[in-house]
């Protein structure tokens, strides 16, 4: 009798240890098999895990790109100082000494921060750079054009009163203000930009039902296993947790792959972009994601991996706990 | 240990799988439950182990009912049953040595405890060099052993067995029987629903039986 009696000692024990575990350790294992079994099952079934990745990539690769792109206009656009500069175009009888003349005591002005002079022999090759033609036996007499100087303001000035007040000096013929183009353009980044939010928005959407509908498969497909943990005891945060980490690996690995597409697209861009600038004297750069924004962009769209992957275990597991239940 | 009172059982569409059944199962006792298919066997288990809950009386598990258990308690009473399905409910993509481990897996064990006590179930259990092989790769009595080795490895109070002879010729049968009797020896409780009652008979231990969702004797 006593044999026995001792071993249900030690039975109770067992038992004991069973259900509490020894707290933290279990915890972490539980995390350990969580992780190393959700990508197993990634692994174990490569096609269709990616294919889902390939298409969460490509869902995060088109708003990315258009930030992107449109980041980097306006970026450009506010290196353009030229054009928020004003043309003044002088009388055309006025020398190369009367321009200097002029320009030396405009440069003075409080808020002009430079004066650039043009001369007619500059602004006509200019012109003709810009039309693309190469020969500057053009076939006229003379060089229609006057001396223009070129003034930068400060970037506070008021543009309108500086303008009438140039308008106003003797030796003035026009002054031309390009600012209604800068501000179109302007316009026009600020609604690509609201487009950009837009479709990244919706792709977002779609990103989170790509993962939420994936994981509801994965559920799916593994009814019978999860029928079984929960005969032998686990509990439904044990069996949800594997889900959830493969939610953030197909949220990892898809934003890994959307960053790399970006940057494959920004080195086949940057090549034509560079010809295009240097045809325009200019120098432009498209600069790629930040460091900074990548490990962001990483980390987010994981916990948004597991945001989705919650919604669909969580609506799937009480329906395999309610037909438990009812038999 | 366990003890119903007045226990019915209905699933839905169907008739009544147990109608009036009361009996208590002493920790430590050992139990044969025999009858029809049909006649509610497999329903009694589950009521158990907790896979179905009464339509009527109560179930109480060590004084507890468990129909008044939240969901959060039941995976850990279920951790202290250990069942041996008729179909023993494996994970076809798992090795045999994972679908053993399961249970101490759920329960946060060590892996280096782990892989002591599941070589030493299989061992008991005959299958040790079979732990790397995959379910479908066994016969159906090397199936149910691998069941049986995960059902005994978190060292449960109660071990429930349904038809555990089932696919098994008679003198593996009679082993089978006799390593449910030296495990009821070490204080597990044991009850095992079997029709085999030439086996049962000659077993000596006490015997329900089960007609019609009523027990004859018990």
């Amino acid at each position: 009798m006593a044999r026995p009696r001792k071993n249900q000692r030690k039975n109770v024990k067992g038992s004991r240890w069973a259900s509490s575990g020894d707290g933290f350790r279990a915890w972490y294992r539980h995390h350990g098999y969580s992780l190393l079994s959700s990508l197993g099952e990634l692994i174990r079934r490569p096609v269709s895990a990616g294919m889902t990745v390939m298409v969460l990539a490509l869902a995060l690769t088109l708003p990315l790109g258009l930030f992107l792109v449109v980041g980097q206009v306006s970026q450009w656009t506010q290196g353009i100082d030229r054009l928020n500069g004003l043309s003044v175009f002088l009388d055309s009888e006025l020398s190369e000494e009367d321009a200097l003349r002029l320009s030396s005591e405009w440069v003075v002005w409080s808020d002009v921060i430079a004066v650039d002079p043009i001369s007619p022999a500059d602004g006509l090759a200019e012109a003709l750079g810009h039309l693309g033609v190469v020969s500057t036996g053009f076939g006229l007499d003379e060089n229609p054009l006057p001396w223009v100087l070129e003034v930068t303001p400060q970037p506070e000035a008021d543009i309108q009163a500086l303008s009438e007040r140039l308008l106003q000096e003797t030796g003035v013929e026009q002054v031309i203000v390009d600012l209604a183009w800068l501000t179109r353009l302007e316009r026009l980044i600020e609604l690509a930009e609201r487009v950009a939010y837009v479709v990244g928005v919706l792709l977002l959407l779609a990103f989170l039902f790509v993962i939420a509908h994936s994981i509801r498969m994965e559920v799916q497909h593994r009814r019978h296993q999860i029928e079984v943990m929960a005969l032998v005891g686990a509990t439904p945060a044990f069996i949800r947790r594997p889900f959830l980490y493969s939610g953030f690996w197909f949220g990892v690995s898809a934003a890994v792959l959307a960053l790399l597409f970006v940057f494959v697209a920004r080195l086949s861009v940057s090549m034509p972009l560079r010809a295009l600038a240097e045809s325009y004297q200019i120098s432009l750069d498209f600069s790629g994601v930040s460091l900074g924004a990548g490990l962001g962009l990483i980390v987010g769209m994981g916990c948004l991996g597991i945001l989705g992957a919650w919604v669909a275990v969580s609506h799937q597991l009480s329906s395999v706990w309610s037909r438990e239940s009812s038999g | 240990m366990i003890q119903f009172d007045r226990v019915a059982k209905q699933y839905p569409g169907t008739g009544l799988a147990l109608s009036d059944v009361s009996f208590t199962l002493e920790r430590g006792q050992m139990v044969f439950l025999t009858g029809h298919s049909g006649a509610g066997k497999s329903t009694l288990l589950k009521l158990i182990a907790l896979m179905e809950r009464p339509t009527r009386g109560q179930v109480l598990f060590d004084g507890r009912n468990v129909s008044k258990l939240s969901k959060r308690q039941v995976p850990y009473l279920r951790r202290q049953v250990g069942v041996i399905f008729q179909d023993h409910r494996l994970l076809a993509d798992q090795r045999v040595f994972d679908n053993v481990a399961l249970p101490l897996v759920i329960a946060g064990a060590r892996y280096a405890e782990i892989k002591r006590r599941v070589r030493a179930a299989l061992d008991k259990v005959g299958l040790l060099e079979k732990e790397r092989l995959y379910p479908a790769m066994l016969s159906g009595g090397e199936q149910q052993r691998v069941g049986i080795a995960r059902a005994i490895i978190a060292k449960p109070s109660v071990l429930l067995a349904d038809e555990p002879t089932g696919n098994l010729d008679p003198e593996l049968s009679a082993q089978l029987m006799q390593f449910f009797i030296n495990l009821n020896e070490l204080g597990v409780t044991v009850l095992v629903a079997s029709h085999d009652v030439d086996l049962i008979a000659r077993l000596n231990k006490p015997t329900w039986v089960l007609k019609e969702g009523q027990l004859v004797n018990g």
